[in-house]
């Protein structure tokens, strides 16, 4: 299945990758939780989207939309299945200033 | 309009040079900054710093140490989870303090904590750290050698950074242009230069909740940052922050100082106080990234911008921090304040062996200011366009969206420039001048405050006590830039009362909702707009209960000079103390005003791309510096500056022309003097303020001018803008093209020390 990632931040280890162009999974489902274990495991120094044994993201670290809908608003939450064509919205979020 | 503004002419308070809430305790000496703290039994701290800029820690031993009489705990790096913090969660690459490695001169590995200061002075010189000393990096170009060694072990390259931005068809905008220059600039590490060092006090409460007292510009991003390298959940640490000292970006992070004071309270169960000396801080703390940048700009024949072609490499020292941010802004920045059709952006952040930077004032804005308006005053005299003239072209106006999609509202920068030049009398100047002398000009803008996700709103509350006055706490930080005051006078103009009656309260997490950051410009804007929310529920809840007294519809009352008021009947009215008293002791009603504002229509910043509408209020200031430089010594005395500034509605106009003059005058010190100076081991050369040199009063223009040309921004409170940042934009540049005008030599290269001009001079007479 391809899932469509959006982000407002490099995605590492998938540098080249275009918004519209999607990242093939070889799954016919996978949960939220499972998609961004996946992105961890693709960049060069793993970065972790979900700490370990956390039920959900920290809010200060990312943003986390599936079709347009923040990932807390489905119930399942991170253990939401994420399927064919949809769009997962990955925000960065940065704590400091200038 | 919208709802909350006045007409200006109606306004008593806003608009008016009140004096400030904080101006007496501070000039008198009576305000208590964070070293002036004491707690019931509390031990003091000093922390043990690198003599070596790179190496590996093989060893610390602290047994002496720990063994000396009134020595009550030492820690290292190891006593702390090892969890890295940083700017980005894909960023994170410092530790409290470090454990396997040092990567700078004076990073602090191990800290004492004793009776009092002499004895954990001694008890430093009895830790020993074997360190195995490791090769240096000291610059950008030298990072990104293939065999250069990694500075940070969370990351395996140098490249700690990078952006890479394409606003409009660039390649057609070169091919529409008349006139191409290709140029390079580079510039210097500085120190951020606020007054305070770093200090704090931490104590830890039976139950383990710690409270930390310290000099933070933004308490925020210390909690949260702290929290997660110390492993603990948010409220299980409190902060509060007494007077701070200057910040100018150099105190939003904690640091090492930070950390080790709540370990060490957390060790010895008791309160703790670190206080750096400024030796400490020159060394070891936050700096300006040095820029290496390459420029390549297009224009038509009338001096219209058609294309910008950048690349910038900054030196950040040996972490991220908020590097990315600075690389973003100034790729996203090139855009304006300037009509710039097309732009195309490389920038990266590279690690070094060189202290960590932040940034300061005005962020990298400031960077690619001193380029551009640079590269546009060299333009403008090969094509024969007057400075005044070129920057009138393409300057920004009203409603207009630049090339990366942030739009602009109302643009007085057509105005500053024309001010500007009126005040330094550049016309009468090109008629004759005296030799040696000089006029340079340039224009910035700054946004008021971005949006970077997570918690981004502001958040006012006001207390009406029993006596009428009302106390104000607020989510920003007063770090001298007067937000305290300009809130209050804020309050007060919504609520009809005299300044005097509104007072500021303390700033402390467990009361306060703070800010996610002081920065960018966004404190008058963001809190400001919640400030005045914050009144108007306040308000709204009096004229309830004044009504019903009243008889009156609660939306025909109006409040003016301590009175409750039906409009167009004056003699049917309340004092506003009486409706007060009787919502406390008639209806046992607690008094409270709460107003949150958010830019929620903007957009959050594109890290990947650098578009979208990345703020509102953009402030505007065009700058020109009249100054003179002796041919003989390359010695720039600075005579005369001439600010022509757009910040909306200026709240208190005195503060604001504090702001810009001393945004200006904090760059005119980067422009001419100042530099961090390090040999070829990275270590720091000048780390005391005898050999640091920054502008003292000897040195700034005699006759500094500020007109403040209004304009009212929709989404301002009152249609004020941010301020205080622009100023510091626009200052490199005009001093540099003031020096070209004086003597016909051009520095690229910053700082611009006599010792360059008379190089450039000569050369110039050699004809080389």
């Amino acid at each position: 299945m391809k899932i469509f990632i959006k982000s407002n931040f490099v995605l590492p280890g998938l540098e080249d990758l275009e918004d519209k162009e999607g990242l093939e999974i070889n799954r016919s489902e996978i949960t939220l939780r499972e998609f961004l274990e996946k992105l961890s495991n693709m960049s060069p120094r793993r970065i972790e989207y979900v700490e370990p044994g956390a039920q959900e993201l920290d809010p200060y670290d990312w943003e986390v939309e599936i079709n347009g809908l923040p990932y807390l608003d489905y119930e399942a939450g991170l253990e939401h299945l994420v399927k064919d064509g949809d769009r997962v919205t990955i925000r960065i979020v940065a704590l400091g200033g200038g | 309009m919208k709802e909350g503004d006045t007409e200006m002419d109606e306004l008593s308070v806003v608009g008016k040079s009140v004096e400030r809430k904080d101006g007496r305790v501070k000039v008198s000496g009576k305000a208590k900054y964070a070293g002036d703290l004491f707690a019931p039994g509390m031990l003091y701290g000093k922390i043990l710093r690198s003599p070596l800029a790179h190496a590996k820690i093989l060893n610390i031993d602290a047994r002496r140490a720990q063994a000396l009489p009134g020595v009550m705990a030492v820690i290292t790096g190891k006593d702390f989870p090892g969890k890295p913090y940083g700017v980005r969660p894909d960023t994170r690459d410092q530790l409290p303090m470090p454990i396997t490695k040092v990567h700078h001169f004076g990073e602090g590995v191990a800290a004492v904590a004793a009776v009092d200061e002499d004895t954990a002075e001694e008890a430093l010189d009895l830790i020993k750290v074997d360190y195995e000393e490791l090769p240096v990096v000291l610059t950008a170009e030298d990072a990104l050698k293939p065999d250069a060694p990694p500075v940070n072990e969370f990351k395996e390259s140098n490249l700690a950074y990078f952006s890479d931005f394409n606003f409009g068809d660039v390649e057609n905008g070169f091919k529409a242009a008349d006139y191409i220059r290709e140029e390079t600039f580079s510039s210097q590490r500085v120190t951020v230069g606020f007054i305070e060092p770093h200090a704090c006090l931490a104590e830890v409460d039976p139950t383990g909740r710690i409270l930390l007292q310290g000099s933070k510009q933004s308490p925020y991003i210390t909690w949260r940052h702290m929290c997660r390298g110390l492993g603990i959940p948010l409220s299980k640490m409190r902060i509060v922050n007494p007077f701070v000292g200057g910040a100018f970006s150099g105190k939003h992070d904690p640091f090492d100082v930070d950390f080790a004071v709540v370990k060490l309270a957390q060790k010895t169960g008791r309160p703790v106080k670190i206080v750096l000396n400024y030796d400490e801080v020159l060394a070891a703390y936050r700096q300006r990234n040095a820029m290496n940048a390459r420029l390549r700009l297009g224009v038509k024949k009338n001096g219209a911008i058609t294309a910008l072609e950048a690349e910038c490499a900054l030196e950040g020292g040996p972490i991220c921090g908020i590097g990315p941010f600075n690389i973003y802004y100034f790729g996203a920045f090139l855009n304006i304040p300037y009509k710039i059709p097309a732009v195309k952006y490389h920038g990266k952040l590279v690690y070094s062996n060189r202290s960590p930077c932040g940034t300061v004032r005005g962020q990298e804005i400031v960077l690619a200011q001193f380029a551009l308006d640079s590269l546009l005053h060299m333009i403008g005299e090969d094509i024969g366009v007057d400075p005044v003239e070129i920057r009138m072209v393409n300057a920004v106006t009203d409603n207009w969206t630049t090339a990366n999609g942030i739009v602009v509202d109302v643009s007085g920068l057509p105005r500053c420039i024309e001010k500007s030049a009126e005040i330094i009398r550049w016309k009468e100047s090109r008629k004759g001048r005296p030799k040696g002398r000089g006029i340079g000009f340039s224009c910035a803008s700054h946004p008021s405050g971005p949006r970077l996700g997570g918690h981004f709103g502001s958040t006012v509350t006001l207390k009406l006590v029993e006596d009428g006055k009302i106390i104000v706490t607020h989510g920003g930080t007063e770090i001298g830039q007067g937000c305290n005051t300009v809130f209050c006078q804020m309050v007060a103009e919504v609520l009809g009362l005299p300044f005097e009656d509104v007072e500021q309260g303390v700033s402390d997490s467990d009361t306060t909702v703070f800010d996610s950051g002081m920065f960018g410009d966004r404190c008058t804007f963001w809190d400001g707009n919640a400030a005045i929310l914050a009144a108007k529920d306040l308000k709204k809840q009096l004229a309830d209960m004044a009504a019903k007294l009243l008889e009156a519809n609660p939306d025909d009352l109006e409040f003016k000079e301590k009175r409750i008021l039906v409009k167009g009947n004056p003699e049917k009215g309340i004092d506003f103390l009486l409706a007060v008293r009787k919502a406390y002791y008639e209806e046992g009603k607690p008094l409270y005003g709460r107003g949150y504002w958010a830019a929620t229509d903007i957009d959050i910043v594109d890290w990947k791309t650098g578009r979208g509408n990345l703020a509102h209020g953009l402030d505007f200031i065009a700058t020109a510096i009249e100054l003179e430089v002796d041919r003989e010594t390359g010695k720039v005395t600075l005579l005369k500056a001439a600010h022509g500034d757009d910040a909306g509605q200026p709240i208190n106009p005195l503060m604001l022309d504090g702001q810009v003059l001393g945004g200006s005058t904090h760059l005119m010190g980067q422009a001419l003097m100042e530099e961090s100076h390090y040999d070829g081991k990275a270590q720091v050369l000048n780390y005391s303020w005898r050999d640091y040199k920054q502008p003292t009063s000897m040195d700034v223009p005699l006759e500094a001018i500020v007109q403040h040309i209004h304009t009212h921004d929709p989404y301002g409170p009152f249609g004020a803008k941010g301020a205080g940042e622009a100023s510091s934009c626009s200052t490199l540049a005009a001093i540099a093209n003031g020096i070209y005008d004086a003597v016909g030599v051009r520095i690229k290269d910053l700082p611009i020390t006599p010792e360059k001009i008379v190089r450039a001079l000569k050369e110039k007479e050699e004809g080389n």
